[in-house]
């Protein structure tokens, strides 16, 4: 179920608001009660089908019981990881359905860095209402963020009042109006321009070749960080708060500043449990042996392979089997692993700066080249329109069709929010600049009731959203 | 070696190459001038070998700032001994 799709917007939703208004008045267990129940129903009303995968959810707590206090419990975290990998890769890689099971990754690997977390044994475990919520809690199962234990289980087990607030109610609306209007009115209206830029890219010229590209570049973005703006509102609206997925990614300098203002909370669950465990035991080794780990050492070939490149190549391979089994996918990682990689040379080299329009500008090329190899139905369409946009499909300029105009001014209008418009975040809670900052206030009730309205007529039913594939 | 302020700012100067640096238990490890989570490894790693202690993933994400680092190893250091 699309948060910006009718059924949501005009039977969950208002129906979820008022049961949890009722149950909560009752006290934190009913409100929690409430929250799991309305988490199975939203995911049993999209895939009913795939209902027995969040039984998941239980095993996964019984595991952490076992491993609380248990010598062994490192090991208990070991067989849960390899446990919770198998199912999504029997989904993903093996499965006879192509397309996964809702939100699979995602609640996977919100389970596995539990796992992960309490696996020293020292920690207690949450209490299973908790531990239900933190897995499944609605706005987060079908496509994310991936929510960290040490953000997320301190909430769900502090002590408060579990009643619906105006003022949780009214930001976590803000929130939420905004993405749907990110969504509705940025990205969807550039589907037909990708899906038809994609569909046979080896005839397009120059310009149109660019087009595709940049459209799909920015429907992307606009449609998962709408969609990321609308699961924080909703979290909100019921009194927690999720952790924010974009950080004007599009503004980064660098391709290492790039990945961690994209899809924050995947970079975060890889940097954590690949990234740096791959690169902590390549020094700790290095250092047993007698061999450097300074500077100078990474600027060495074999220092560099070790312990820069051997530990980014895999958390970028990591990322591509994340996303799926296709040689775009796989393409996509070693792109980005490359770029790193030069990214980090230029910096242990010392080298200069570039001015930081420049830098922003090739970023934002290399950025914009994988992402045409990660939406490409495959290597060769990926080739095409690359080629395509390297003028070598002609470079024809033709501005007959009003349309064409229009759609170059659209592009134009879009990249002017990416690169000049304040976040969601900044918006609803600053900083931002006076006249864009929300306030409780009348006239910010107008602006949002309208935006609603027009977010909910231009949602069009069901949209889907990008990354419910995977 | 027991864990102190002036030794973990003395390892962090040396892995940085930065004799100058200015450091307190509240600076942020993401606000030294030129900082990459790199670095983050390779000072965790030396103050392993300094303080005779090691660290879980769980600690070395919880590294925000120059007083979790002394934190964590002097707990580890008690934990240890005790």
């Amino acid at each position: 179920m699309a948060f910006s799709g009718f059924p949501f917007l005009l039977g969950f939703l208002p129906l979820a608001l008022c049961a949890f208004a009722v149950c909560a008045r009752r006290g934190e267990a009913w409100a929690k009660a409430c929250l799991i129940a309305l988490s199975v129903l939203f995911y049993g009303v999209g895939q009913p089908a795939c209902l027995p995968l969040l039984l998941s959810v239980v095993g996964n707590y019984w595991l952490l019981r076992r491993m609380h206090g248990s010598p062994r419990a490192a090991s208990w975290a070991g067989w849960g990881v390899t446990a919770n990998l198998a199912v999504l890769a029997w989904f993903k890689y093996l499965g006879p359905d192509p397309v996964p099971p809702l939100g699979l990754s995602f609640f996977t690997f919100t389970q596995i860095g539990g796992l992960l977390y309490h696996a020293s044994g020292d920690i207690a475990p949450p209490r299973a209402r908790d531990y239900a919520l933190f897995a499944a809690f609605f706005p987060a199962l079908t496509a994310g963020p991936i929510l960290n234990p040490a953000d997320m289980l301190p909430q769900l087990s502090r002590d408060r009042d579990w009643r619906l607030g105006s003022d949780q109610l009214a930001v976590g609306f803000g929130f939420f109006v905004i993405g749907l209007l990110k969504k509705t009115a940025l990205a969807d209206p550039l589907a037909g321009v990708v899906a038809s830029g994609f569909a046979d890219p080896s005839g397009l010229t120059f310009f149109p070749a660019w087009q595709a590209a940049c459209s799909y570049s920015l429907q992307l973005y606009f449609d998962f960080s709408g969609y990321t703006d609308m699961a924080i509102g909703l979290a909100w609206m019921f009194g927690l708060r999720f952790p924010d997925n974009f950080d004007q990614p599009y503004r980064a300098a660098s391709v290492i500043d790039y990945w961690q203002r994209w899809h924050m909370s995947l970079t975060r669950f890889l940097m954590t449990h690949v990234h740096t465990p791959l690169t902590l035991a390549v020094l700790r080794w290095r250092r047993a042996h007698g061999l450097p780990i300074g500077n100078a050492a990474q600027t060495t070939v074999t220092g560099f392979a070790a312990m820069i490149a051997g530990p980014v190549l895999m958390t970028m391979t990591a990322i591509s089997l994340w996303h799926g089994a296709a040689w775009t996918f796989l393409l996509f990682g070693l792109l980005h692993a490359v770029f790193l990689l030069v990214n980090h040379l230029w910096r242990l080299h010392r080298l200069p700066a570039l001015p930081r329009i420049a830098a922003i500008a090739l970023t934002y090329l290399c950025v914009l080249v994988a992402s045409v190899v990660f939406r490409a139905g495959d290597v060769s369409s990926a080739g095409a329109l690359l080629a395509g946009m390297a003028g070598w499909h002609g470079v024809a300029i033709t501005f007959d069709d009003p349309r064409a105009v229009l759609d170059i001014a659209w592009l134009a209008g879009l990249y002017a929010i990416v690169w000049a418009a304040p976040t969601t975040r900044q918006v609803m809670q600053g900083p931002a600049p006076a006249r864009l900052a929300w306030r409780p206030t009348p006239v910010w009730a107008v602006a949002m009731g309208c935006g609603a309205t027009f977010g909910l007529l231009l949602a069009g039913g069901t949209g889907e959203f990008l990354y419910f594939r995977f | 070696m027991r864990p102190s302020l002036s030794a973990i700012a003395s390892i962090i100067r040396h892995m940085l190459c930065d004799g100058s640096l200015a450091i307190t238990a509240d600076t942020q490890f993401a606000d030294l001038p030129g900082w990459d989570d790199m670095d983050l490894m390779r000072i965790v790693d030396e103050a392993e070998c300094h303080f005779d202690v090691q660290f879980n993933l769980t600690e070395f994400d919880r590294l925000a700032t120059v007083g979790d680092l002394l934190l964590a190893a002097v707990s580890k250091q008690v934990l240890a001994a005790a």
